[in-house]
């Protein structure tokens, strides 16, 4: 029974810990909240070859 | 006269010649067709071909395909299909423009599955030859019919269904983009290289950054092989990948694609080391007339954006310079101009009288919306309109409100053509933001804007209302 509690609690402290991590690292790598429009303007040749 | 249903073409020639007291031979004469063809097509004996029905049709003075229609029912059902016949048919079809009948022929020899490779040849020579809606319509139907969905057939098939769509309208090309992705990998290395290159050169035009890196490096990589194979190759006769252009063009326009989105990103160091890449071309081997020429163009626009990159890092000093090295360059104006009033915006410097100097080449560009050298136009079409409201901005920050607003207008209208939605709420957001400063014929001809693009998207929801 101990154990077992013990066990629950290492899972429910990891799920603490490394859910708002993946949640960070979800905002990171989305570039639609990074970067909502980039008004781009362009290099000489680009889209011209 | 008018060809009615359930008659024949040999029928309606028939009435005609009774109608009309013609003799058999006298219309032979006429048409330059030989009288015995002549009466074995009248008697239903010998089938017509696409060029007897031509001078038929002409010796009875109607205007050319005007028996097309018939000719496609009769050829497709009454009798046995034939390439020889129906291949010039739809040929001609192409030419007149007569593509329903091109789509009626074709979906009918589709049914067998041995004129796939028939179809996609007369397809390939209609697309080379720019009848492109019609060709179209056959790669459709072949890439239908295509049983293996690794075949190369079909991957270039969906290829040329996408050079042949792309129009103006962003969303359509993104569409037409997500379609040829899953297709790329499977084309022969040849045509890969030219996927790659307009698939990276739409996503740059759409502003998908991400996707238009990995479509670049990936040109890099597969044209990068090619070369090295091409030149370590012992035997000069074994057969070369050739695709559309030099193939170390492609090495070099990956790089420079890759410097473009360094620079969106900001990081100009990154896109200075991608310009030296397609500045250095001494490893180039080739010294035919084509590659002198690419080489040529790739050394100018590492120079062009040498200036650009020290200029967006903030060395206003190179501007002078610059804008001496543009204007001897009809095709670059704009483009150095569209780069010029972001970093004035950014650094805050005076460009009033580059505006001034070129403004003849941006109302020209406003009125007649042309390709502008080689540019294409989805990307050119999207950083012009985007231009557009820098330079709003850049009037407006300056307390022109009269001309900021006039140039915030014309990109609204610039945007609205091209379905570039980010940046109609980018130009809306401005003129609400500055409304109370704007005089009221300005304003006017903003609400009569909004009031058409009000209408024809009312339009737009009554005709899909109706069509539910």
């Amino acid at each position: 029974m101990k154990k077992k509690l013990v066990s629950l609690l290492l899972i429910a402290s990891l799920v603490i810990v490394t859910l708002p991590n993946v949640m960070i690292s979800g905002n990171e790598a989305s570039p639609i909240i990074k970067k909502p429009y980039t008004a781009a303007s362009p290099q000489h040749g680009e889209g011209g070859w | 006269m008018e060809p009615t249903d359930n008659k024949t073409i040999s029928a309606e020639l028939l009435r005609y010649l009774k109608q009309e007291n013609l003799t058999i031979s006298f219309f032979a004469d006429k048409s330059g067709i030989n009288s015995g063809t002549l009466s074995r097509i009248i008697n239903g004996q010998q089938t017509i071909s696409v060029s007897s029905l031509d001078l038929i049709t002409k010796a009875m003075n109607l205007e050319k395909g005007y028996f097309y229609s018939l000719y496609a029912t009769e050829s497709c059902s009454l009798s046995s299909l034939d390439w020889r016949r129906l291949g010039p048919f739809i040929q001609s079809c192409a030419e007149l423009g007569k593509l329903q009948i091109v789509d009626q022929v074709v979906s009918l020899m589709m049914d067998s599955l041995s004129y796939a490779s028939h179809l996609f040849d007369c397809a390939e020579h209609l697309f080379e030859e720019g009848y492109k809606d019609a060709a179209v319509i056959i790669y459709r139907k072949v890439a239908e019919s295509e049983r293996y969905q690794h075949a190369e057939r079909l991957a270039l098939c969906q290829y040329r269904i996408f050079t042949c769509s792309l129009t103006k309208n962003q969303e359509h090309n993104l569409e037409c983009a997500l379609q040829l992705e899953s297709y790329i990998l499977r084309l022969g290395e040849a045509e890969q290289l030219d996927a790659l290159k307009d698939l990276a050169n739409l996503f740059l035009s759409l502003r998908k950054w991400t996707k238009a890196r990995y479509y670049a490096k990936l040109m890099g990589h597969v044209s990068k092989n090619l070369y090295e194979q091409k030149v370590n190759r012992k035997s000069q006769r074994k057969k070369t990948i050739e695709p559309a252009k030099p193939l170390f063009g492609y090495i070099l326009y990956a790089n420079l694609m890759l410097g473009a989105i360094s620079a969106e990103d900001a990081d100009y160091e990154k896109a200075l080391y991608y310009v030296s890449s397609y500045e250095d071309l001494s490893w180039v081997v080739e010294t035919d007339e084509e590659s002198e020429q690419t080489k040529k163009q790739f050394k100018d626009w590492a120079i062009g954006n040498k200036y650009l990159y020290q200029l967006m890092s903030g060395n206003t000093d190179v501007l002078e310079e610059y804008v001496d090295y543009v204007s001897v360059r009809k095709n670059e104006v704009l483009m150095a101009l569209f780069k010029i009033v972001q970093a004035a915006n950014i650094y805050r410097f005076d460009i009033d009288k580059y505006l001034e100097r070129f403004k003849n080449i941006i109302m020209d560009q406003l009125e007649r919306s042309e390709n502008v050298g080689s540019y294409t136009t989805q990307f050119f079409d999207d950083r012009f309109a985007n231009f557009l409201t820098d330079v709003g901005l850049y009037y407006l920050r300056r307390n022109n409100i009269h001309n900021g607003v006039r140039y915030i207008l014309d990109s609204l209208a610039v945007s609205y053509k091209i379905n570039n939605t980010a940046n109609i709420v980018r130009c809306c957001s401005t003129i609400e933001k500055i409304r109370s400063q704007i005089d009221y014929s300005d304003l006017q001809k903003y609400a009569a804007f909004m009031k058409e693009v009000y209408d024809q998207d009312e339009e737009k929801v009554s005709v899909t209302v109706v069509n539910c």
